[in-house]
This record gives structure tokens, sequence and C-alpha cells, in this order.
């Protein structure tokens, strides 16, 4: 009898660590989840504003006074030079557009999978990627000499008989970003159109009623409705893989179309996309710790979801480093005498060293050393520390293959110096706080956390006693036939 | 050579750089920077490495004192038969001209990515980082055949493309060929020992066909395959000290 | 013609109940529809399949695109001839980028025009919806003669309804 009862609690106990394991276990009611998210995303506290107007007036310094100054002066107040033609500008764009590349990752490869523990990260990530995209589609107007004539890079008939060059790989950088953006905004949209009716469904005002009833373009949830938003969303899940993929191989092909020693390798394409996927990953990873904490979304994002993208981090440092090898090694071998110089300048007591001995401790060391166990993966501070140390390993990266490349060519007469003047710093600074502020201003807009894919999620999820233990299980109801 | 016609009426304008002769003295620089309007930059700019010419004089200095010598070699725009710069441009500022087989750079139409610039293997491309400034009365000496470039537009040597086109311009209105030696960009014109050599290729007679038949011809960065139309020659004991 | 009705349920059980004795009540499948805040798959209510044909947007986008791409990339450069870097005028391969990432773009707006279309989105002034719904309630709308109405109400209400609005009679 007893020992019937003491089984009891074992299970009774067993119920509960499953459940605090996973979120799609742990069911809780669509009303409850709703009022939670449309809480947090209703409230502007003290911080939140303040936060805000930080961030608004580092944009308007960087963004707007520097901006200015550069435009109404000219291109010789950054550090920029001959022959570093190219320097923070194109650094920063590469960077962010990797980072855009973690929504599309997590969202888009996981769905496609069916790996369920994505469905509260989606709406993070793919804010994430759509803000990334328009941070970095500022930087090719940034470092352009006449930015007001960027027009001219539009196919539109005109009475000057002139067309653009689409054989240029920037043309392809513009094609292709306009695609990813596109494509990454409604693949944002798309799953929020629920989510928006529910806001909808209990706002407060009237105003805001209607305003949310436009934005979800009066969703109610019929059976068609719910149809063709699922195939629609299956059609754009393995779309936006190969868009994703293509964005940052023609970005990479800025820099391997050129005959600049160091920048014309095959590999730069894969080479790339890694990378991308790897930073993406890392800022990911930060943007959840800070989402986690200043949301109060401990009930959504759980330890299951950090481990996994621990995990996730820690496989793309293995690629990273495979492709980064890769490239390193073949160009040691091959002792074209311009490398030889790049190297020197990047190795041993070199005046790049500290960058380059700086991004392999950055993108190897450390993350391998915070996520190889468990332990650190699922602790929030040493993933965010992990995701940081990737995205500056990263960005050194990024600068070694611009600046520190270009300044050594195959006429050592021109080799060159760069470093980056105070006006491409605030417009660094103005353009991370724009997408900071973007993010802390749509966390007021929309909820966050995607609620009906959650609960989609835990009606298919159940704890079954098999035998003598309790065992969760899937029950697949979007395959009923 | 490259994938467009050549027809014997065309010309195919060529320099010969004869380094064995060239004397470092600099007189082509400043040929250029008046005949092209080119701004000076002053000499904060220049360490920053905003130097302006279109040509440079690069100096090598070989061996150990007292058997020092010093290599001279003039570098500007190679007119590349397959210039890397050109495909790079995303609004075609920058293109091969089907007449003179020279690389053409249009000012007003260049908005200053600076993807050519780092294209050039020969780093012989300029960017205009503030807009220049001509400080009276240096403002009258300015060439009116020459645009003044404003910032955020590239330049680099066109072989005094003005200059080509006057010559063409006034021998058809005469009705008359194009002498060999009637074309002199600013450079060549300028040089004192005749270390600068423009003309027509395609012309048998004339002295760069002559010169670039010699057993001293080489082209630099030839393995690149950028078909420069510029000529180095090199080979004889001549040196300066 | 009969006045619409929406019957609002608390779980997925109860609706399928509900259905059942709305079809043995004689009302056509086409007259009744379900209303739900998470997707619910037709089988499961006994409901008939909606048709997938976004196929016929996807594709026709993907043409366009691609058409557009080859436009852009083979035929105008013949238009505006310039040489470039020695390269021939008009060339495949560096036209590839170009023409991929237009199929790509015609493929994601047709796409997004043919969510709207098939499922006849947006429809702002619709009422025949309750905000319960988006709290996880299930809802059963259906039209309704006259003659039956009282006894279908009594069946759904024993079924569970926990709300039965007059569709047309109710403020939007």
């Amino acid at each position: 009898m007893s020992s019937d009862r003491k089984h009891v609690q074992e299970l009774a106990h067993l119920e509960q660590e499953l459940k605090a394991s996973d979120l799609l276990l742990d069911r809780r009611s669509r009303e409850e989840m709703n009022y939670e998210v449309m809480h947090a995303m209703e409230r502007i506290s003290l911080g939140w504003l303040l936060a805000a107007f930080v961030l608004g007036g580092l944009v308007f310094l960087g963004l707007g006074l520097a901006w200015a100054y550069q435009i109404k002066w000219g291109l010789g107040v950054a550090g920029i030079n001959r022959p570093v033609f190219w320097g923070v500008y194109i650094a920063n764009f590469v960077f962010w557009i990797g980072i855009s590349h973690a929504g599309t990752l997590i969202s888009a490869i996981l769905r496609s999978v069916g790996a369920e523990w994505r469905r509260p990260i989606t709406r993070a990530a793919e804010a994430m990627t759509v803000f990334a995209l328009i941070v970095a589609g500022i930087y090719p107007l940034l470092h352009m000499g006449r930015t007001w004539r960027f027009y001219w890079m539009l196919p539109m008939p005109n009475q000057r008989v002139i067309w653009p060059n689409f054989r240029s790989p920037l043309m392809w950088d513009m094609m292709a970003i306009i695609t990813y953006l596109t494509g990454s905004m409604i693949f944002l949209y798309l799953p929020l159109i629920p989510d928006l009716a529910m806001v909808r469904d209990h706002s407060k005002t009237k105003l805001r009623k209607r305003l949310f009833q436009v934005l979800s373009l009066g969703w109610r949830g019929t059976e068609p409705e719910w149809k063709h938003l699922h195939v629609a969303m299956t059609i754009f899940t393995f779309i936006i893989i190969p868009v994703a993929a293509s964005v940052h191989t023609i970005v990479s092909w800025d820099f391997a179309m050129s005959n600049v020693p160091g920048w014309k390798s095959t590999i730069f394409g894969p080479y790339f996309v890694v990378g991308a996927i790897y930073s993406g990953v890392g800022a990911l990873g930060v943007v959840l710790v800070l989402v986690r904490k200043f949301m109060g979304f401990q009930y959504y994002l759980r330890d299951q979801h950090f481990d996994n993208i621990g995990k996730i981090m820690l496989t793309m440092t293995f690629f990273w480093t495979y492709f980064w090898f890769n490239g390193y090694l073949t160009e040691w071998y091959g002792a074209e005498t311009a490398l030889d110089f790049l190297r020197e300048f990047m190795t041993y007591r070199g005046g790049a060293a500290p960058l380059f001995y700086g991004m392999l401790v950055t993108n190897i060391l450390i993350p391998i050393s915070l996520l190889w166990s468990r332990a650190g993966r699922t602790t929030p501070w040493t993933l965010a520390l992990a995701g940081i140390s990737i995205n500056v390993g990263m960005y050194l990266e990024r600068y070694i293959i611009v600046p520190v490349t270009l300044s050594r060519n195959r006429f050592p007469f021109m080799w060159g110096h760069y470093v980056p003047s105070p006006v491409e710093v605030l417009i660094s600074i103005g353009s991370l706080s724009l997408f900071i502020l973007l993010y802390v201003l749509l966390s007021r807009v929309v909820p966050l956390i995607s609620v009906w894919e959650i609960q989609e999620g835990q009606v298919m999820h159940v704890i079954r006693r098999v035998g003598q233990t309790l065992v969760p299980g899937v029950i697949h109801w979007h395959k009923a036939e | 050579m490259s994938s467009h016609n050549e027809s014997v009426n065309e010309h195919r304008w060529v320099m010969v750089v004869d380094v064995d002769k060239c004397t470092g003295c600099g007189a082509c620089i400043t040929a250029c920077y008046a005949e092209n309007n080119i701004p000076i930059v002053g000499e904060e700019e220049i360490q920053k490495g905003r130097h302006m010419g279109w040509v440079r004089i690069e100096r090598y200095w070989e061996g150990e004192y007292p058997n020092i010598r010093a290599r001279f070699l003039p570098i500007m725009c190679q007119q590349c038969g397959e210039a890397p710069c050109e495909p790079v441009c995303p609004v075609f500022a920058t293109y091969h001209s089907a007449t003179e087989h020279i690389n053409i750079q249009v000012y007003n139409r260049c908005v200053g990515t600076r993807f050519c610039a780092n294209n050039c293997p020969y780093i012989t491309r300029v960017f205009n980082w503030y807009d220049p400034v001509f400080p009276e009365p240096l403002h009258e000496q300015l060439n009116p055949d020459v645009t003044v470039r404003s910032r955020g537009i590239m330049e680099k040597c066109t072989f005094c493309i003005q200059r080509i086109r006057q010559v063409e311009e006034d021998a058809k209105s005469e009705g008359r060929p194009i002498e060999d030696g009637e074309v002199q960009p600013a450079c060549v014109q300028a040089c004192p020992t005749e270390a600068l050599v423009f003309g027509d290729l395609n012309d048998p007679n004339s002295k760069v066909a002559r010169l670039a038949q010699s057993r001293r011809a080489f082209r630099l960065l030839e393995d690149l395959g950028t078909e420069p139309a510029v000529i180095y020659l090199k080979g004889g004991d001549a040196h300066v000290v | 013609m009969g006045a619409r009705y929406l019957a609002l349920f608390d779980d997925v059980e109860q609706a399928v109940e509900a259905l059942e004795s709305l079809r043995t009540a004689g009302i056509p499948e086409n007259n009744i529809a379900v209303i739900s805040g998470f997707p619910v798959a037709p089988a499961i209510l006994g409901r008939p399949k909606v048709a997938n044909l976004m196929a016929r947007w996807a594709l026709p986008g993907a043409i366009l695109g691609l058409g557009a791409g080859v436009f852009f990339t083979l035929v105008t450069p013949t238009l505006y001839p310039l040489i470039v870097g020695g390269q021939p005028i008009v060339s495949l391969t560096p036209a590839m980028v170009i023409i991929y990432e237009f199929t790509m773009l015609g493929v994601i707006l047709a796409t997004l025009v043919g969510l709207l279309a098939q499922a006849e989105l947006p429809r702002w002034r619709e009422v025949a919806y309750h905000p319960a719904i988006s709290h996880g309630a299930i809802g059963v709308l259906f039209q309704c003669e006259e003659r039956s109405l009282g006894q279908v109400l009594e069946r759904l209400n024993n079924l569970g309804a926990f709300e039965i609005i007059d569709v047309d009679r109710s403020e939007p």
C-alpha cells in the first residue's frame, strides 16, 4: 500500500519535472498566455522610456547629425583613403547582413524540420532579421560618395538614356537585399496576423481596436484562412532559406569578384554564409536572454531553448573554424607574394596581429569553453557572453577582411593604413542604437511571443503513462487526414 | 586581344614608359595636375594616403651604400583591355571606349561606391574625398577642356582624352591623317628625357609601335590578364644615384 | 435563407459533437463554418478539406519574376550596349544571380497576393466573430432555417455552448 502511494508520489514529481523542462508539456490556458503577453506589451515603464529616449538620441546623433556632416563635407571625414577605399562602413554592412541570418535559421529551418522547441523564439528571431536588414541597408547609401544619386542604381527608363549595370556585384547586393527584406518582412507578418487579431479582440480603447483590426486584416480564424496561412508559411519557409543563403553569398561576391589579394577566394560564398549564421545565432542568444529578462518571459523561454540555441552556436563554431582554416591554409600554401605580406601584417608582431589573434580567441576559444557543457549553455549570462564573444569575433573577422586586407596590395609603395574616424564611430553607434531602438519599440507594439503557435504546440504534446513511468509524447494533429 | 573589333582605320592609343630614362623629376605629375584640374590636398591629407595625382612615380632603392641605385617607376591608369574596374561599377560610370580603346571615366555619372578603385590592381584610381579647393589666383589656371570634379567622384588618368579628341577633330576637319607624335598627353609633353612616348599602335610606322617590339618591353602584372595599354621598357643599366 | 448563428465552445471535443448534431439537423456542410484561435485539422472536425490552390499564384509569380530577371540582365544590355572588362555584352553566367533573385521575389510577392485572394482577406467589416475565439474558444458558425432553429439551439446548449450569438443582429 505505501509503495503504491510512494509510486504515485514519484510519478507526480516526475510529471512536475517534465512540465518544468518543456514549455509544450506545461499547458496553460490560452487566455492566461494572451493576457501575460499583452501585459508585457502594454507596460510602458520609466526604464523603457529612458532606454527609448537614450537610444533615440544616439540614433539622431549618429545617423542624423554625423551623416549629415559627412554628406556636406564629403567622405574625407571618414578614415578611408587610398588604397583602403572601404572601411568600417562596409565591415558594418557585412556584419549586419550576417546578423540578419538569425531569423531565417531559427524560424525557417526549424519549421521545415518540425523542431517544436522553436515556437516561443520565432517572432523574436524574425524581428531580428527585419531590423538587421534595415540597418544593413543603410550602409550602401552611407558609404557612397554621392549618396543623393542613389536612384541611378534603379532601373528606371530616363531621358538620359542610361541604365544601371546588372553585372556589378553591387547591383546583385541591391536585388538580394530587396528580395530578402521583402521576404522576411512578410515572413514576420504572416504568423503575426492571428496574434494581431488577438490584441484587437482584447483592446481596451476603440482606437486601438480599429488599428489592430486594420493590421490584422480582419482575421477571424476560419478554415480557409488557417489553411492558406499554413500553405503560405510553408512556401515562405522553403523559399526564404535559399534566399538567405544567396544574400550573404552575394555580399561575399563583393569581395570574391575582385582581384584583391586575400579577397579573390572561391570559398568566400559558403564561408560568409556560415559566418552569417554563426553571428546570427550568437546575436539571437543575446537577444533571447535580454527579452526573457526584460519582458518577464520566464515561462516561455526555458533551459531547453537556451540549451538548443547553445548547441547550434557550438556547432557553428566548428563550421566557421573549418571554413576559415580552409581559406587560410590555401593562402598560406600558395605563397602569392602579396598574400605573404598580408599574412606578415596579421600575424606574430605585425600591426594587425591583435585583431587576428583576437578573432581566433573570441570566435573559437571562448565559445567552445562556454558552450561545451549543458550548464554553460543553460545559464543565461554565459550563453549571452558566448553570443557577445562570437559577435565581437565576427566583427573582427569582417574588419580584417575589409580595411586590413586592403592596406596590403601588390605595390608596396601604395600600402596604406586605416584608422576609423570619429564620424565613422558615431555612425556605427547610431546604427547599433537603431537596431536596439526598433526592437524596443516593437516590443510595445506587437506581442513578442507567438501565442497561437504555442497553443498549437501544447495541444499536440501529452504526458502518457507507459508501463511504470510517464513519457512525453506528440500527437501530430496537423497530420490528421 | 579583347572581345571588341579593331579596324585598321581606328587608333589604338598606347603609352610607352622607358624606366631606364626616367629621372624621377616629377614634371609629368605637375603637368598632369595643371592639365586635368587636379586639386592640391595638402601635406596632412597626403600623409593620410589621399594624394590626388593621376600619375605617381614609385621610387625603389636598390643595393647598399656606396652602391645605391634608385629606380623610378611612373604608374598611371594602364587603360586595360580587360579592365577589372569596369564590370563592377553599378552605374556604368566606367566603361571601355569602342573607338579609342581606352578606359573611360564619366565623372557626372559616378556615385562614388569606390568598387572600381578596389578592383584596380595597379591602384591608379583616385577619389575626391572633399570638394576641390583652388585658392585664388589658381582658379584662373583651370583647363576649360576638363571638368572640375566635386566630392564623391572617382577619377583617373584618361590619356588626356581631351587632347586626343582635339587632334582627331582637327585632323578630320583638315582632311588629313593624324601624324605620329601629334597627340601628346600633358605628361608626355612635359617629360624632359622623353621617357614617356605616346602614339598609335595600329600605325606600323609610329615610334610606339617600334618601341613595343623592343626586347626590353614588358607590362605590369601581365599574368593578371588585364591587357594594359601601357608598355614599360626596362633592361638597360642606366640608373640615377 | 436563414439567420446566421455563432455557437461558442470551450474545447474541440464539444465542437466535434456540435458539428455532428448540426449535420443530423440537416444543415448542409457549406452552411457551416468553424472559426478557431489556433488551427484545427478539418479531418478532426469531420469537415471537408480546404483545397490548396496556392500553386496557381506562386507559379505564375515565379515565371513573372524569371521574365523580369531575364529582361533586365539579357535584354536591356542589348539596348544600352557598353563594353565592360572585355566581357561579352550578353552573358548568362553573371545574369544567373539577378535572374534567381527576381524569380524568388516573384514567388514571394505572388504568395502574399495569393494568400489574400484565397483567404479572402482583408475582411474588415465581417461581424461573424467573437473575441473569445482568440482566447481559445472554438466557434461554430451556421445558417439555420427558422423552423428548426429552436431544436438546434437547445441541442447546442446541451452540448456545452457557453454562448450563442445571432450574428446579423449583434453589433460589430
